[in-house]
């Protein structure tokens, strides 16, 4: 006897379809689970065993049971093939009846606990969609997971507790348990407001504009000067994102098995605090089975490098590829994958002193090539002391404030890039430049004279134009004004104090 | 000096079965009754296949419809320490992979069967293992080695001891 069931294996950030075959013929009584499995797969023999048993099934001896996972050359990671294997036993030795065409409209991911209850899987949401894209209508999965496997429209979700439960559902057409709705709980506001921040007005103004454009920044600072306050307060203004941008999000963070199950939809924008000791690997992403790194992680969101001159060069260099594509292949002997990389990256550092031995190491490890992919550097001043003391002076700007500017900006980029991939400032290439950011004469010629003096590369004069088409745009100007170029080349402060 | 009659050619030897004989054949006939009790259908005793194989019981069981080769393994002492089923030594699990390997070829159709072991102490049945592990991988025969590390691997001892295997 032969039966086929429907399952999804994650490769990369993708999920592909996998056909659980289980057939039996007389025997010993072996169980064989064929089709480039790891340890977990071939351990799923004993738990579907067991799970079987004290679900209240008794197992016929005498059948020798072949498991095939097809397409066989696709590695399968994981517990989650416990759940096909599980309902192919159980139909295979004619304990349970389903109709063919019922089977055949299903997929099942899940793992198995000892006594049946079904456990949570990563990787929930790529599957679903992939089931989604094979117009497959209905999709079971851990009760867990519900939730995020009710993301996906036009695939209706079947969240169980028990295996028992999903038997009802298959044979006697039982309804499925209800789906708890997903929590739509507001986005947790970072507590951390603008407002709280005295002083620095410029660097507010840098972030707002970062915000706006998406650009990279540079926070150059003495010790104590606010550089970590500022890039956490950044986290305020962000705009929120739009749900095909959560989806993506939310896919990277599944497949990472980060995502917390009460809330299945990242409606918050990703903030990642990398720590100087990361390797490269670890913010790439890689491994032997490649899965994503910090800069994917913070995919859509802030990637905050703090004590950037602390980080070893090779781990920097590692960065500058996905800065300016914003997608990072990870090849290894098994294949590659591609994760989605498109990161605010803000960083922070002590600024170099001339004379200072340590402080030429410093300008050593940050190489030209990856400053030059920085849009705003920035130089924090000390807010003198006088200035915090005072508690009646005006607070600044609410965070709140300057998020609806920053929306705006955003609007009005999402506008102008109608009908195009872009959605912001940042992704522009050679040709949108040109196109969306003409300069009248007085501008081009300040340009002119900047370039030649600052020895501007070519990407930074493009990055240059980038950030004054930002700054018109928040300005709510559909040209680049004198002043919004004077702005923008300010942005571009040299690493170095005096 | 003539030297002394062996043990083995005493005339109280060959009268009566050796005990250990005598205790085998009484804790099938436990299990036989155990079996029968169960709902198990009878359909051979001691068969014997090739050199080194024998099949104590072989049954029918009354859920599965498969055919149970059954090991009986029986001690005399109820001593927790020495159980019955630690008798059934390496060498017993292939003659016994083997005796159950060839047992099935007998039928003209394709059936899948599984191992038993039942252990009688002191005339009482203790114990009924279902589908216990021969070890030994796929196909049978002769030219089954087993897996090597496992028990019941054909290496150096079991050329030592079956040298014609």
């Amino acid at each position: 006897m032969l039966t086929k069931l429907t399952s999804f294996a994650t490769v990369g950030l993708k999920s592909e379809r996998i056909t659980v075959e289980v057939a039996s013929s007389p025997g010993e009584g072996d169980i064989t689970i064929v089709g480039l499995g790891d340890t977990a797969v071939q351990e799923s023999r004993q738990r579907v065993r067991m799970a079987l048993r004290s679900s209240g099934f008794r197992l016929p001896t005498g059948h020798n049971i072949t498991v095939n996972m097809a397409p066989a050359d696709v590695r399968k990671v994981g517990p989650r093939f416990d759940l096909p294997i599980a309902l192919g036993l159980l139909i295979v030795y004619g304990l349970i009846e389903v109709e063919e065409e019922r089977l055949r409209n299903m997929a099942f991911v899940g793992e198995l606990s000892l006594d049946g209850t079904l456990r949570h899987v990563s990787g929930i949401l790529p599957a679903a969609l992939a089931c989604k894209e094979a117009k497959i209508p209905s999709f079971a999965v851990p009760w867990i997971d519900g939730g995020e496997a009710s993301l996906v429209t036009d695939v209706r979700p079947i969240a169980v507790g028990h295996i028992s439960e999903l038997i009802d559902v298959l044979c006697i057409d039982a309804p499925p348990p209800k789906i708890a709705p997903p929590t739509t709980a507001l986005e947790q506001y970072p507590t951390l407001d603008f407002a709280d921040i005295r002083g620095q007005l410029l660097a507010k103004r840098a972030m707002e504009v970062a915000a706006a454009g998406g650009h990279n920044v540079l926070l150059s600072g003495a010790p104590g000067a606010g550089k970590t306050l500022l890039a956490k307060a950044l986290r305020s203004i962000l705009p929120p994102m739009s749900i095909d941008e959560a989806l993506d999000v939310t896919q990277i963070y599944s497949v990472a098995n980060l995502l917390r199950s009460d809330c299945p939809l990242m409606r918050e924008r990703p903030f990642r605090t990398v720590h100087h000791t990361a390797s490269g690997v670890s913010i790439v992403g890689g491994g032997q089975i490649p899965g994503p790194g910090e800069v994917s992680l913070a995919h859509r969101g802030v990637l905050f490098l703090d004590e950037l001159a602390e980080f070893p060069p090779a781990v920097l260099e590692v960065l500058r590829q996905p800065l300016e594509d914003r997608t990072i292949t990870i090849t290894r002997a098994q294949g590659s994958v591609t994760f989605p990389a498109d990161v605010l990256l803000v960083a922070a550092m002590n600024p170099p002193q001339e004379g200072n031995p340590r402080s030429e190491r410093t300008r050593k490890r940050i190489s030209a090539p990856f400053l030059d992919r920085i849009d705003l550097t920035i130089a924090v001043q000390s807010v003198p002391i006088e200035e915090l003391a005072q508690r009646t002076t005006g607070e600044g700007e609410r965070s709140a404030v300057i998020r609806e500017r920053v929306i705006q900006a955003r609007e009005r980029q999402r506008a102008r890039f109608a009908g195009t991939k872009l959605t912001t400032n940042k992704e522009m290439g050679i040709r949108e430049i040109r196109e969306h950011c003409t300069l009248d004469a007085t501008a081009e010629s300040l340009l002119q004279t900047a370039a030649n003096k600052l020895k501007l590369s070519a990407r930074s004069y493009h990055r240059i134009l980038k950030v004054a088409r930002t700054i018109a745009d928040l300005d709510g100007s559909e040209r680049i004004e004198h002043g919004h170029l004077a702005e923008a080349l300010q942005y571009r402060q040299p690493l170095c104090e005096g | 000096m003539r030297r002394p009659r062996p043990f083995w050619l005493w005339k109280k030897n060959w009268e009566r079965p050796p005990e250990h004989l005598v205790t085998g054949a009484e804790g099938e006939a436990c299990a036989v009754a155990y079996l029968q009790d169960e709902g198990y259908r009878i359909l051979g005793r001691n068969v014997r296949i090739g050199r080194h194989g024998e099949i104590d019981i072989v049954a029918e069981d009354p859920v599965d419809k498969t055919i149970v080769i059954v090991e009986v393994k029986s001690t005399r002492s109820l001593n927790p320490n020495f159980p019955p089923e630690l008798h059934v030594h390496w060498r017993k699990r292939i003659c016994l992979r083997y005796a159950a390997r060839k047992y099935v070829q007998r039928f003209p159709e394709e059936c899948g069967y599984r191992v038993d072991l039942v252990c009688v102490a002191g005339r009482r049945v203790i114990g009924h293992y279902k589908e216990i592990r021969l070890g030994g991988g796929e196909g049978g025969g002769r030219g089954n080695r087993g897996v090597r590390g496992e028990r019941g691997y054909r290496g150096e001892y079991c050329n030592r001891f079956f040298p014609n295997r």
